[in-house]
């Protein structure tokens, strides 16, 4: 079994009479990518903050990498890139002198340091602007900038806060490329965002976080049939005949779409069981299917039912 | 390379190349050319130096100088450091913390192995250095200024003209901490800025003018000239601003650079440099003090707060 590159145990943060951050504890295997999704506001920042100790936290303990932040947070930022939400680099200094002043921080030579500041210069596509002042870059250029920072240190473990915010579509694309190379290299990506299909897109596990606890976490495959599970099933059939009704003590509604196109709105999976009554009655099945929940129906879902509360 | 020194070196060039830096030195040179301009002639001709009866209120200080060129110059440079040093040191540090939070650097620097103190500290080091440097290339100026027009230069005044640049620092340095502490305290730099420099301008320039009012209200009504209980008068509202001038470290400042030039009448030469460091020692305690207890307090804010 594999180490857990991230524990957080019964985190907790206040701001005044606001939970911020509420019980929340979760674990990130490593070598996954996690995505950490939720509403504005719901809790994602400040949880990132709290796990790198820039937040401290009222309740609860971060572990990364098998050490306590609170303990060991050198031995811990050593191994760690970090890309914090609405941050921007050091406007005076140019690109280079940005990451030259970054990698600093770490035990480099001074070869080392070139080759590495070249190397994510080019990554970035900033090495043409590399001796302009960061001041004059636009917000998609000092975002890159500060996702080439990140990587300074080659971590083994990414803590990305809406890292796609303020970038482009090949910025964005840009982004998607490191965590899946960074993947294939083996690390842990932890990045938080609101885009749905970003996080569908590369996340191996997803945490749904809504007024600063955790709703859901999962990968995404189990968080679908957690959701069924909790709110019911959406069967779909399509016969040659039309259909005759249909009478079952699991469904809740039946919602005919065209005389040989039905949705039943089940609390199980009924499929075995419909499927062999409709065969009985000498009906032809076309399709017998669940209609799987899309991510952002569970992501609104689970919103909604925080509002209700 | 240590944590501590690559912020300090960061700051060190962000600084110099600052705006604020920048404009500050460019008045700070205009005011003492006016000043050597207006006074060259008076250098010139001198001739022997005297003990002469120093009187500087507005910093509540008095006392009696052995008054060398060199002296008086350092002199005149003082008065001008007294308020620009005093609001460079105070503006340099006024934003160094709280505009890293606002723009979310700080968040992007503690990202990294750094502990928060290394930050702060850094962050003194480097603007310390440049006041260091500030203060040490005025004194090459004032000495520079004297060889081009000739004026006779000594020793011992060139040694306590190196004391007082010392001593200069010490108050700029200060002021720096005060700024840095009102960078903490504050959550938006422009409030920040706008409060150390405001306060900087308060205590170096007006302070002692509100300070000898209300040491004239606190004694009562003058009695009438010449009597002797005008006389107690008078010594009770002085003791009254020496209290009150307790607070101000211009006013320990300038105590302190009058007593390493302070003169003998009776040899007519300064007196010993251990008695100016005796006569001082209050006022470079109280400096000290001033200097470490703003930066106390904003290393213990900075330390415990959050990076939001």
């Amino acid at each position: 079994m594999s180490q857990a590159a991230i524990r957080i145990e019964n985190l907790t943060k206040l701001y005044g009479r606001v939970r911020a951050v509420d019980s929340l504890s979760l674990e990130v295997e490593t070598g996954e990518v996690f995505g950490f999704l939720g509403p504005n506001g719901a809790g994602k920042t400040t949880t990132i903050l709290s796990m790198l100790g820039l937040v401290i936290p009222d309740k609860g303990r971060v572990e990364l990498l098998g050490y306590d932040i609170t303990r060991e947070p050198i031995r811990i930022k050593e191994r760690v890139g970090y890309l914090p939400e609405n941050a921007t680099v050091y406007g005076e200094l140019t690109a280079w002198k940005n990451l030259e002043f970054f990698a600093n921080f770490y035990r480099m030579s001074n070869t080392e340091k070139e080759r590495r500041i070249t190397e994510l210069l080019k990554m970035v596509g900033l090495w043409e602007v590399r001796y302009r002042k960061a001041k004059t870059f636009s917000k998609g250029m000092k975002q890159r900038l500060l996702i080439a920072q990140t990587f300074i240190n080659d971590p083994e473990l990414l803590i990305l806060d809406e890292p796609t915010s303020g970038l482009d579509p090949e910025g964005t694309r840009l982004v998607k490329d490191l965590i899946r190379k960074a993947k294939s290299e083996g690390k842990t990506v932890f990045f938080s965002s609101h885009i749905l299909s970003e996080v569908e897109e590369l996340s191996d596990r997803v945490g749904i976080i809504v007024a600063g606890k955790l709703r859901a976490s999962g990968t995404i495959r189990e968080i679908k049939r957690k959701f069924m599970e909790l709110e019911g099933y959406e069967i779909v059939i399509e016969t040659k005949e039309p259909l005759p009704e249909i009478e079952h003590t699991e469904a809740i509604r039946i919602k005919k779409l065209a005389p040989n196109r039905t949705v039943i709105f089940t609390r199980s999976d009924i499929r075995e069981e419909l499927s062999r009554y409709l065969t009985s009655r000498g009906i032809t099945i076309l399709s017998l299917e669940i209609r799987e929940p899309s991510l952002e129906d569970i992501f609104l879902k689970t919103i909604y039912r925080r509002e209700e509360e | 390379m240590n944590p501590a020194m690559n912020i300090a070196l960061k700051e060190l060039y962000t600084s110099v190349k600052s705006k604020r830096f920048i404009v500050m030195m460019a008045f700070y040179f205009l005011i003492f050319g006016i000043a050597v301009y207006s006074t060259k002639d008076y250098l010139i001709q001198m001739g022997v130096p005297a003990v002469e009866n120093n009187e500087l209120f507005m910093w509540g200080v008095s006392g009696y100088t052995y008054m060398t060129p060199f002296a008086m110059l350092f002199m005149i440079n003082m008065t001008i450091i007294t308020i620009i040093g005093a609001v460079l040191g105070a503006a340099l540090g006024a934003d160094a913390i709280n505009r890293e939070v606002e723009t979310g650097t700080a968040k992007v620097l503690l990202g990294h192995p750094i502990y928060r103190d290394e930050v702060i500290n850094g962050k003194f080091l480097g603007m310390g250095i440049l006041i260091v440097i500030v203060n040490l290339l005025v004194y090459a100026m004032i000495i520079a200024v004297m060889l081009i027009f000739g004026i006779p230069l000594d020793g011992d005044s060139l040694i306590r003209g190196f004391l007082g640049v010392a001593v200069t620092i010490l108050y700029t340095l200060t002021f720096l901490s005060i700024g840095v502490f009102f960078s903490t305290l504050f959550k938006k730099p422009e409030t920040s800025m706008l409060a150390a420099v405001g306060l900087t301008i308060f205590m170096t320039v007006f302070y002692g003018i509100v300070a000898s009012i209300i040491a004239s209200k606190l004694v009562g009504p003058a009695p009438s000239w010449g009597t002797s209980s005008y006389e107690a008068w008078q010594e009770a509202r002085k003791l009254w601003m020496a209290r009150l001038h307790l607070i101000n470290p211009a006013h320990h400042y300038v105590q302190m650079v009058s007593y390493i030039f302070g003169g003998d009448r009776f040899v007519n030469y300064y007196i010993p440099l251990g008695d100016s460091f005796t006569y001082g020692f209050n006022n470079l305690a109280i400096l000290l003090v001033m200097l470490f207890l703003p930066f106390a307090f904003a290393y213990v804010r900075f330390m415990t707060r959050d990076i939001s």
